[in-house]
């Protein structure tokens, strides 16, 4: 049985990235051949960061585009969005992102549980703003294994959105 | 072959009347999922809901998972019900279930076990029926989360099983027709696991007195076994996997063991879920080296 699970997972070790998935800055890394580097792009842009494989500030902001085009169309948390100046969130989802993924930008935005405060926002909400995130990173063309990664990253913010 | 001696007389009429209990199991669980409710009922992400396992309990295709049936998240509830078909060659196991899952909290699941067993109604040394065991099921969410926070999500459940068929249970002899099993699962699905894949692991220990999941009847003495699961999603919609069961060994006429399976799953969308599993069931009833095919297929409104 053991010998069974070590196949299976000697079977699907290649499947995701070839490369480490946190390659510090120092770390001897080949250049991704997934994505062009955003030229006059933020500060620490590490070959393989996540920051990197989501496309950089021109990636992340397109990606965020999308995600905003799907949860404008999501009926199920429309409400939730009716006071929502667009750009405004726009903004400051780029940011987040970018911060959460090793952009280096700094988020300007409120913390978490501020910026949800009084909306009683449900698990099954959240998990819809996230199929709608996958949604848009999946049509804006971010790689799944950076997707899971970005997802993962904002999965630990569900504490602070749900509930408030 | 030693269960050769198994004699069945009248046994043989109320067991063609099982037969036709088993297609009423389908219709039952068909027209559960048609008549489910109309309520949002899909907010847990895609896959987080499981399949349904060979007891009819949410998890993988043997092994029970510390999920709650269904994509119904907290203040929802979802209605699932599902078919499965495992053949070996020399056996064949249908089962239905029909489940329901409430607030993300409760479940309740009932099950139609039905065990065909071709080698030896061709060998003659059995009547052409099948044996029949129904499970009750219920399942209770303790704490944790599957995806969120800290902690995995951990389960309590307990099934309820009994065995239709009395005399092959005399004549094997097993001690009982009706057993319960209790089990603690946990459960926990990494986001970006494995590969930057979605990744699930699952640890159940179970409690039971159960002969092959109670279709040989149950033993007044408990075995505790251990369970495990292991599923990586290599594309949003497909998940491919290994189970583990442990097994008692318990019945002197019908050695026992472990269950082993790999599996692929199909999760186009959060309606229907479909997986096709190489089985290794070990011994069954006396015949050793029971491998072979196992097909699920569950559905939710």
């Amino acid at each position: 049985m053991r010998f069974a699970f070590a196949l299976l997972l000697i079977a699907l070790s290649p499947i995701g990235h070839t490369r480490p998935l946190e390659a510090g800055p120092a770390a001897p890394v080949a250049t991704s051949e997934e994505h062009a580097s955003p030229t006059g792009a933020a500060p620490a842009l590490a070959p393989g960061s996540l920051y990197a494989d989501l496309g950089g500030q021109e990636g992340i902001t397109r990606m965020v585009e999308a995600i905003i085009v799907e949860v404008k169309a999501d009926k199920r948390i429309a409400y939730l969005f009716e006071d929502t100046d667009w750009d405004y969130l726009r903004d400051r989802l780029v940011e987040q992102i970018c911060e959460l993924s090793g952009g280096g930008c700094e988020y300007t935005g409120l913390p978490m549980p501020d910026a949800h405060s009084g909306m009683a926002i449900t698990r099954a909400e959240f998990n819809w703003f996230v199929e709608d995130t996958e949604r848009g990173m999946r049509k804006a063309g971010v790689p799944l294994a950076a997707q899971n990664r970005l997802l993962a990253l904002l999965a630990k913010l569900h504490g602070d959105i749900v509930g408030q | 072959m030693q269960v050769q001696s198994i004699r069945l007389g009248h046994a043989s009429t109320a067991l063609r009347l099982a037969k036709h209990d088993w297609r009423k199991a389908v219709l039952i669980a068909a027209l559960a999922i048609l008549a489910g409710p109309a309520l949002a009922n899909d907010g847990k992400l895609l896959g987080a809901a499981g399949l349904s396992s060979i007891d009819g309990s949410a998890g993988g295709g043997l092994v029970p998972w510390a999920v709650i049936a269904g994509y119904g998240e907290q203040g929802q509830w979802d209605t699932t019900g599902a078919v499965s078909y495992v053949d070996t060659g020399d056996f064949n196991l249908r089962t239905a279930s029909v489940s329901v899952g409430w607030n993300d909290r409760l479940e309740l699941s009932a099950a139609r076990l039905s065990l065909g067993l071709d080698a030896l109604v061709a060998a003659g040394a059995f009547p052409d029926v099948r044996l029949d065991t129904d499970v009750l099921a219920a399942k209770l969410r303790l704490g944790g989360d599957l995806i969120y926070g800290d902690l995995p999500q951990l389960s309590a459940g307990v099934q309820w099983r009994h065995s239709r068929d009395r005399e092959l249970i005399d004549a094997v002899g097993a001690d009982d027709t009706t057993g319960y099993d209790v089990y603690l699962a946990a459960s926990r699905l990494w986001i970006a696991g494995i590969g930057g894949r979605r990744t699930l692991a699952n640890v159940t220990l179970r409690s039971t007195g159960a002969h092959q999941l109670g279709l040989l009847g149950f033993d007044d003495d408990r075995t505790f076994v251990v369970e495990g699961s292991l599923a990586v999603f290599v594309t949003p919609t497909v998940a491919l996997g290994a189970e583990y069961r442990s097994k008692p060994d318990a019945l002197a006429l019908a050695p026992e063991d472990d269950w082993f399976d790999v599996f692929v799953g199909w999760f186009p969308n959060k309606h229907w879920h479909a997986a096709l599993a190489y089985v290794d069931l070990g011994s069954v009833g006396g015949v050793q080296d029971q491998q072979g095919f196992y097909l699920t297929i569950k559905g939710s409104p």
